[in-house]
């Protein structure tokens, strides 16, 4: 499967269940719910389409790594 | 407030006793063998001793607080600061849930190496995020169930390898000095860090005042669950050969011979990862989707379920390049950082809570009418 599809199945199927769920929390609040959802689905989307395109981002256990002296 | 359901102190102590012999199975054992060699077992006591004082500040804090989680302590008792406190230690247990499913995936691949690795991560977050919607008291008892059949099955490999044991191998005590075993220590007083997430969980026991035995006697229990551990590998294949297993139980599994017919246990140690595993992918998912929704003060956990679990998901994936990358995580980040939230965090926490106690402060202040 080329990583166009891929990044392609993962963006639907992330968005396809979270977005049902934030559109509730927006209508019958709490906001900060629905904002919530954005937030953490913005942060899914780069790291598994981060991840399926192979960006040149240091993976989390590397970048802790170097926080350590 | 956010939780209902209450857990019996014995249930609040096995599911503290699952969540942190798994690691120490997986992760700890390695650490523990390649500092510390064949004098492990003095590490293991000693790093145990000193754990204590976390599992004491966090019990403490439990018992002064009940209905109170550790985030929702911070964030409500220290204004900014605790607000700040609150989403470090969510970012902790984040952390400690991807590095969970991470090495779930990476010991099935191992045997399972045709098998997708998506796959594992995916089943695993599924059954985790199913027990996380059904909620503390649902877990409890499921894992007061699992661990006695997992103590009698592990009782029963100790039992099967014994006759290929050598325990000379334990010796010389101390044959490296003290060096080599204070570094095994601290790795131990690290893993005992872990305890913090109980923080989540022991405020809603329902017999706070009779917690610190039962934590107590779980940090005993755990101990003694990693005694055999990191006795018996190299009690079989020396201390040199067993510092260079990847993973250590399960080389040593794979030698019992009980009969012709039954000598295939692999299958024990994999029974053992799988359930310890995903009583800790959950107890770690809870405190997170727990503490997200008393800091944002929502009326219920569950609408972040989903998004945490995809988020969880594709962090698992981005945590690291390879196997060697996350070893280098675990020998070089893991003890530091739990020192960080499991010793240095919740003690300062207990000790600001006991001087504000003195000086006459009031507690939080929903603090009353969580309690009812």
């Amino acid at each position: 499967m080329s990583p166009f599809a891929l990044s392609a199945m993962f963006v639907l199927l992330l968005l396809g269940s979270i977005v049902p769920q934030a559109v509730r929390a927006w209508r019958e609040g709490p906001a900060r719910l629905a904002w919530l959802h954005a937030g953490i689905t913005a942060a899914a989307l780069l790291a598994g389409v981060g991840k399926i395109y192979q960006f040149h981002l240091p993976s989390i256990s590397k970048m802790l790594v170097t926080m350590i002296p | 407030m956010i939780e209902r359901g209450r857990i019996s102190n014995i249930q609040a102590a096995m599911l503290s006793i699952m969540t942190l012999t798994i690691m120490g199975h997986l992760i700890l054992l390695t650490l523990v063998i390649v500092r510390s060699r064949q004098d492990g077992w003095i590490s293991a006591t000693i790093g145990t001793a000193l754990g204590l004082s976390s599992v004491f500040a966090v019990t403490k804090l439990a018992q002064r607080h009940p209905g109170v989680s550790l985030v929702e302590l911070a964030a409500s008792r220290f204004r900014l600061a605790g607000k700040l406190l609150a989403m470090l230690f969510l970012l902790y247990f984040g952390l400690m849930t991807i590095l969970a499913v991470r090495l779930f995936a990476e010991t099935y691949s191992m045997i399972m190496p045709e098998t997708p690795f998506v796959a594992f991560v995916a089943i695993i977050l599924l059954l985790c995020a199913y027990l996380v919607h059904q909620g503390l008291e649902t877990f409890g008892r499921m894992n007061q169930i699992m661990l006695p059949v997992l103590v009698a099955v592990a009782m029963l490999v100790v039992l099967l390898t014994v006759g290929q044991k050598d325990y000379g191998n334990l010796l010389p005590i101390l044959g490296r000095g003290p060096g080599p075993v204070a570094a095994g220590a601290l790795s131990i007083m690290g893993w005992f860090g872990e305890f913090v997430l109980m923080g989540m969980i022991l405020p809603y026991a329902r017999h706070p005042a009779k917690l610190m035995r039962y934590t107590f006697a779980a940090s005993g229990l755990t101990l003694l669950f990693f005694i055999g551990p990191v006795t018996g590998p190299i009690a079989m294949f020396g201390a040199d050969e067993a510092a260079r297993l990847t993973f250590p139980t399960f080389a040593e599994v794979r030698y019992i011979e009980a009969s012709d017919v039954l000598n295939r246990f692999d299958a024990i140690a994999i029974l053992f990862w799988t359930v310890g595993l995903m009583f800790r992918i959950t107890v770690f998912f809870y405190g997170l989707c727990l503490g997200t929704g008393q800091l944002l003060k929502l009326r219920d956990y569950r609408p972040l379920i989903l998004p945490y679990g995809w988020l969880l998901g594709g962090c698992a994936f981005w945590f690291a390049d390879n196997f060697e990358e996350m070893s280098d995580f675990l020998f070089r980040v893991y003890v530091p950082l739990n020192l960080v939230f499991g010793y240095a965090v919740p003690i300062l926490l207990a000790l600001a809570s006991h001087m504000m106690k003195k000086g006459g402060i009031p507690l939080v202040a929903n603090e009353s009418s969580q309690r009812e």
